[in-house]
């Protein structure tokens, strides 16, 4: 390790000298913006993306050590056999090409999952997003290469050794396998990554040198001109540049010559930066099933994790995101999460899940987990305030509020506003709690409890009353449906007790409790 | 742990001149913020009120004291309120009602004691008042004593009359009954004397004067 950051050094210099003679290039053609000899690519080779993510995700989940070995299967000429699997299955004696029953019979306890291009390049997708971390300008490479443009980061980084070591830090955090190399072409760094030749090039004309000794089984070319080639006699990349490329032209094809050309730099190869997508989402496959909420814990902490860096590279937050718990045989469940203020911290966010998720009985065995979150907001920061330090605030209102929602459900929670209405169970209302100001209104003398429904009096009740008050006739809202016409007395009990009750108009005898002075 | 931090501890209990020094919230009655060691209600402890006839003035005991925290933009709560808690009301108190919050909690009492602890332990709500219908336990009522000591807040538990003979971990309890008036019976007064403090003839002791007498004397109005 320590050798091959030493070779990364003498890279740094080599960059250093480079700029330095592009300034002066510079200095006569200013006009020439383009500057594409500035250019350079660390490709990041991800072989098996879709193993690492079983992996990664199900051994984090079953903390015991009594994991199912894990394999990836594909079907090639009407036969299942393994394309991949994980360190386990090969000590069993598993290995790619290998039919599936074969595996079978080696490992009866083998979990597999068939080989999906889509959900691949969902993967890599998400790869791509977790590298624009390290530059602006990331390109996907399909099926398993990320192309990380790093002239432009190495300043911000401070040099190449600091940020490869960044890059490879990271990426072991997310669990992937991966290799790295850097030439000034992508197709070239594509074939330094693939060859773990972490020995960066940064000049092209170094370029013919270092690959001449590769086989020509790792170039990006079909399968069968490689086999040609291979029958010719041609075993190493450098015997392919020897040949003269007119020669080429005829036995392969233009696309041959034109890959080499790619490859060395003597044709210009543009990319198309990826673009941030407007909305995060993500799946997670659970081997084996799980029945119990709790032990999702991993799993959903993962998924928070990467929804929170993902917030924070694009500086916003989220007030609502979804989350869904897939079954074998059953309807999926839909958990809706939603926060009073927006915000992007893992902890909080992961608090309100777990919460709901504690207060959620599965139906049957959970088999997937996804999340999509596709409305974020402006993260409110207000400012800390110097002076009122009365009580030390661990939580803010939105986080004490969400999860209290998150259990109790969202419309337990609620400030009370009043209502201009004569009628007193119209006069008030909820509100969600913000920082909206009531304006003050006078009121006539009002009970502090109301009565969810108006009492009728019990006549044991009525021999103790006495009225205190004059009637205040409530005659309103004829025009509606609910016609009220009341009259309104203070009443006590000789108990000590104060009612507000009223008599209706057109009903003399019977007196109803609508509210208590309490 | 320094002795001063020590001394400070609201569990310690210290004598009657013991919390001067700390931060006070007048009740609004000048006798019952006499009969206090803090000279109003405890903050950062349990208040337990237990009442023999709902419509007494149980409330409105109350209201002066969330009346001047709502108007410093403190947050309070009420959690499982028996009934609504009704907003004109609470408007002619002089109460902010935007600050505060209500917690309904029908199913579950269970849901109302975790929501009562979560509000207090936040240190967000100055005030949070509960309304327990069950009898509870010591064990409930001393996680709700610890979390308004975390939280540096003042927790009010109304409960059933019959629990007053039980023991509790609170600060301060009192029995409220009509008597020709409120009438306050403190039987426990942590850091104080027990005594009888008869509301009838105190006025509310508040410069806003929109704020609702306490019940008259019924006697004279036949």
């Amino acid at each position: 390790m320590k050798n091959k950051l030493d070779r990364g050094h003498s890279n740094k210099n080599d960059l250093g000298k480079k700029e330095h003679t592009d300034k002066k290039n510079n200095k006569t053609t200013t006009k020439n913006k383009s500057r594409p000899e500035n250019l350079l690519w660390a490709s990041l080779y991800l072989p098996d993306l879709l193993l690492d993510t079983l992996e990664r995700d199900n051994h984090s989940n079953n903390q015991c050590s009594d994991t199912n070995a894990i394999a990836i299967t594909e079907r090639l000429h009407n036969r299942q056999q393994i394309r991949s699997c994980d360190k386990k299955a090969q000590q069993a004696g598993i290995h790619h090409g290998m039919a599936l029953n074969s595996a079978y019979a080696l490992l009866p306890a083998l979990a597999v999952v068939e080989y999906n291009e889509e959900h691949e390049a969902r993967l890599l997708q998400q790869a791509g997003e977790w590298a624009m971390q390290f530059s602006s300008v990331v390109c996907l490479h399909p099926p398993n290469h990320i192309l990380i443009e790093i002239a432009g980061s190495q300043r911000l980084f401070e040099g190449f050794d600091t940020l490869i070591a960044l890059i490879e830090q990271e990426l072991q955090k997310l669990g992937f396998n991966g290799q790295i190399g850097i030439a000034p072409t992508p197709l070239a760094a594509n074939l330094l990554a693939r060859a773990n030749i972490r020995r960066g090039i940064v000049q092209k004309s170094r370029l013919p040198n270092t690959i001449s000794e590769l086989p020509v089984s790792m170039l990006e070319l079909p399968a069968d001109t490689i086999k040609s080639l291979q029958r010719s006699g041609i075993r190493q990349t450098g015997g392919v540049l020897n040949v003269s490329p007119s020669s080429l032209t005829r036995r392969f094809g233009p696309s041959f010559v034109n890959y080499l050309d790619r490859l060395l730099g003597n044709h210009p190869d543009p990319r198309t930066p990826l673009r941030l997508r407007d909305f995060f989402e993500r799946n997670l496959d659970l081997i084996p099933d799980v029945r119990d909420t709790n032990a999702l814990q991993f799993s959903t902490q993962r998924m928070i994790n990467e929804l929170a860096a993902f917030l924070i590279i694009r500086d916003c937050g989220i007030n609502q995101f979804v989350f869904t718990l897939r079954h074998q045989r059953h309807a999926d469940t839909t958990l809706e999460l939603h926060f009073l203020q927006a915000t992007s911290q893992a902890k909080h966010l992961h608090k309100v899940l777990t919460e709901k998720l504690s207060r959620t009985t599965l139906p049957a065995p959970v088999c997937s987990l996804h999340l999509i979150a596709n409305t974020f907001s402006e993260i409110e920061r207000d400012a800390a305030d110097f002076f009122i330090k009365s009580r030390q605030q661990q939580k803010s209102l939105g986080e004490v509020i969400d999860t209290l929602s998150s259990r109790l459900g969202k419309n337990t929670l609620y400030t009370l506003s009043s209502v201009d209405d004569h009628r007193p169970e119209k006069a008030w209302k909820k509100s969600p709690p913000d920082n909206s100001v009531e304006p003050l209104m006078h009121w006539p003398e009002r009970p502090l409890w109301l009565l969810r429904e108006p009492r009728a009096v019990s006549t044991d009740l009525y021999r103790r009353l006495s009225i205190e008050s004059d009637a205040e006739r409530i005659e309103t809202g004829w025009w509606e449906t609910e016609d009220v016409r009341r009259d309104y007395f203070m009443v006590c009990d000789q108990r000590g007790t104060r009612y507000w009750v009223y008599k209706k108009r057109d009903d003399n005898n019977t007196l109803f409790i609508h509210g208590v002075f309490a | 742990m320094t002795l001063e931090a020590l001394l400070k501890h609201p569990a310690l209990w210290k004598g009657r001149q013991q919390q001067n020094k700390k931060a006070t919230l007048s009740t609004g009655y000048s006798a019952l913020d006499a009969a206090l060691p803090s000279k109003g209600w405890p903050i950062g402890a349990l208040t337990e009120l237990m009442v023999t006839q709902e419509g007494i003035g149980e409330l409105t005991l109350l209201l002066p004291a969330l009346h001047a925290l709502t108007k410093q933009q403190q947050w309070t709560a009420l959690v499982a309120p028996p009934h609504i808690p009704y907003a004109p009301a609470l408007l002619n108190a002089g109460i902010s009602i935007e600050r505060m919050l209500i917690v309904d909690s029908p199913n579950d009492h269970k849901d109302a004691l975790w929501a009562t602890e979560q509000l207090l332990r936040s240190g967000v709500f100055s005030a949070v008042i509960l309304w327990s219908e069950k009898n509870g336990d010591d064990r409930q009522q001393r996680r709700l004593q610890l979390a308004a000591e975390q939280g540096n807040a003042w927790a009010v538990c109304y409960r059933p009359c019959r629990t007053a003979n039980s023991a509790s971990p609170a600060g301060l309890r009192i029995v409220l009954q009509h008597n020709n008036g409120l009438q306050l019976n403190i039987i426990k007064n942590r850091g104080g004397q027990l005594r009888h403090v008869n509301l009838e003839e105190q006025e509310a002791h508040i410069k806003n004067n929109t704020i609702t007498r306490l019940p008259p004397n019924n006697s004279t109005r036949q």
